[in-house]
């Protein structure tokens, strides 16, 4: 049976030899500014960085409302996600990704769902009352409500 | 029981299921499945992690360990291992809904008998009635310690291994059963109680022979305090064990006999020799753990420390007192560390009291003060260390351990059994890579 740590082996070589370059998808160089959007049904018009940071790191489950929070994500690795977190609360994605390691695999909480791309996620905004997700500032418009700008 | 067993095989199914997705065009594979279900807000996901390592120490008669679960075939033969920390998990997640989640775990790592069973880390439903009660049953993390439920999580933690002194010896990887989750949003902090019923059986070695460790009515109780950089927690557990170790039933018996033989006429030989077996015993021990953590990240430093007091009413089964703290400072990409840990064993060194070369059975009297001095555990470790976090999913860890092991305090190691009279010495080199994905 403990010919099966060999697997492990062969695991890390098969991901050391396939392991994703460390580019970011997509290019962010030209957003100018992030903004936090939730659904216009929402009754909370403002929330401060702190308390969108502890949403998005699960830490926060409700909306000063009462109502519960359902964080969308961006791409893991999208170089939109890494600025976000950047101007959110200073945490670089790698620390962010080991910080989600923990809570993913001890089974505390799972990560939030992913959208595709920005159109995806102004459309779930839109159609889920307790959404909060985030894009650039220009695939905002008026089906949602801006909850925060983001900027340099 | 039968709930229990069909609660994780339908976690499995429901997870498993998925694994295949049907479309038009026939059957997408796995990763390709969950890109496709990422669009939408419920679905699936596959996701891991893995830990390679080596470890080098400087000792020929005593032999490393990263916890009880680990047996080592190789022990005193080489003082090089790459099995020891090395572990790779793979994990299916199923989005029913924002408030119904279906998660299955396993974890391939070195134990002394690796089965289907005790690969299996995580298999439950998650249920959240409101934002602020989540429902768990099936099988699921062990949350008495601040750490008990990541300690296979190399890239989580800045350290190659949890340390020795404070997880080594924690016979309890998870909990089959059902617990509940209460969280409320304070201002600026958030609160969380967890309380877990359950049970968990698993094989290891111990002595040479095989103990199969089932636990009765594991009980946990947690409450944690996140403040931004800061989480407190305060952790309480108990079990008993429900399982004699085979190979002490003969000695048992024979306790018992020369106790009952000896009770007229050499009542402190008698005595003792009850004594003796009620300390042997595994079956129907009482445990508990009473624990207090911190931890620190405030995206500069880093720091960690628990404390924990464990109590057994038996001499045999490993209890006492341990700590530890760690301090880490991150300079870019590296996080260097260092981390000071200890345990002091709850029963004092056993010696014999009655001479029982009288009755010709000093040899075994021997045998048995030997066996239960075995298991304490009383050493303290320095380590230092340093994590370079070079990719967005890679890390690759150095750790230098320096340890002082004292007499009689070999409870978490391999060692040759003329060493543990003495206090001994050893540094411990290990080189880890750790990955997600």
């Amino acid at each position: 049976m403990k010919t099966s740590i060999y697997f492990i082996f062969l695991f890390f070589y098969l991901f050391i030899s396939l392991l994703p370059s460390q580019s970011l998808a997509g290019n962010t160089d030209n957003v100018k500014e992030i903004a936090v959007v939730v659904n216009p049904e929402n009754p909370v018009k403002n929330l401060t960085s702190k308390e969108i940071s502890d949403m998005f790191l699960s830490r926060r489950r409700t909306f000063p409302s009462g109502d519960p929070v359902m964080v969308l994500e961006q791409d893991r690795d999208s170089s939109l996600r890494e600025k976000f977190f950047r101007l959110l609360n200073g945490m670089t994605l790698k620390r962010v990704n080991t910080y989600w390691v923990r809570l993913q695999f001890s089974g505390e909480v799972q990560p939030p769902p992913v959208m595709s791309n920005n159109i995806a996620m102004i459309d779930a905004v839109r159609n889920n009352r307790h959404a909060i997700g985030y894009v650039p500032s220009e695939y905002v418009d008026e089906s949602v409500h801006v909850i925060l700008i983001l900027k340099d | 029981m039968k709930l229990l067993k069909t609660l994780i095989l339908a976690s499995i199914l429901m997870t498993g299921l998925n694994l295949i997705c049907f479309n038009p065009d026939g059957i997408i594979w796995l990763l390709e499945c969950s890109r496709v279900s990422a669009q939408e807000l419920t679905g699936l996901k596959i996701s891991g992690y893995g830990t390679l390592s080596a470890t080098t120490h400087d000792r020929s008669d005593i032999h490393p360990v990263r916890d009880v679960s680990q047996a080592p075939e190789n022990r005193f033969k080489t003082n090089f291992s790459a099995v020891m920390d090395s572990r790779l998990g793979l994990q299916a997640h199923y989005r029913f809904s924002s408030n119904l989640d279906a998660v299955v775990q396993g974890v391939l790592r070195d134990q002394s008998y690796i089965t289907f069973n005790n690969s299996l880390e995580l298999a439950y439903i998650a249920y959240r009635p409101s934002s602020w009660l989540e429902l768990r049953a099936g099988r699921f993390g062990y949350d008495a310690f601040l750490m008990s439920d990541t300690r296979n999580l190399g890239y989580a933690y800045s350290w190659v291994r949890p340390p020795n002194e404070f997880y080594g010896w924690v016979p309890v990887f998870h909990t089959d059963g059902a617990d509940a989750t209460l969280r409320i949003d304070g201002d600026d902090s958030q609160w969380r109680l967890r309380v877990q019923a359950g049970e968990q059986a698993f094989k290891f070695a111990l002595a040479d022979s095989e103990y199969d460790a089932e636990t009765e009515s594991l009980q946990t109780l947690s409450l944690s305090r996140q403040s931004g950089p800061l989480t407190l927690k305060a952790g309480y557990s108990a079990f008993s064990l429900k399982n004699e170790m085979n190979i002490f039933i003969p000695l048992h018996e024979g306790l018992n006999q020369i106790a009952d033989a000896t009770a007229s006429f050499f009542p402190e030989i008698s005595s003792e020799a009850r004594y003796l077996r009620d300390n042997t015993a595994f079956k129907g021990t009482d445990i508990t753990y009473l624990t207090l953590g911190a931890s620190y990240d405030d995206g500069q430093w880093i720091a960690q420390a628990e404390l924990a007091h464990s109590t057994s009413n038996t001499e045999i089964l490993s209890h006492g007192t341990m700590g530890y703290a760690a301090l880490g400072y991150r300079i870019g990409d590296f996080t260097p560390y260092f981390i000071f840990s200890a345990t002091r064993a709850g029963n004092d060194i056993r010696k014999s009291i009655a001479d029982w070369s009288i009755i010709e059975a000093a040899e075994l009297q021997e045998t048995v003060i030997n066996i239960i001095n075995t298991t304490r555990m009383d050493q303290e470790t320095l380590s230092f260390g340093v994590r370079w976090d070079f990719h967005n999913q890679a890390a690759l860890k150095l750790q230098l351990d320096s340890i002082h092991i004292n007499s009689f305090g070999y409870g978490l190691w391999f060692a040759k059994p003329i060493t543990i009279d003495n206090d001994s010495s050893m540094s411990l080199g290990t080189i880890s890579l750790e990955v997600m994905f």
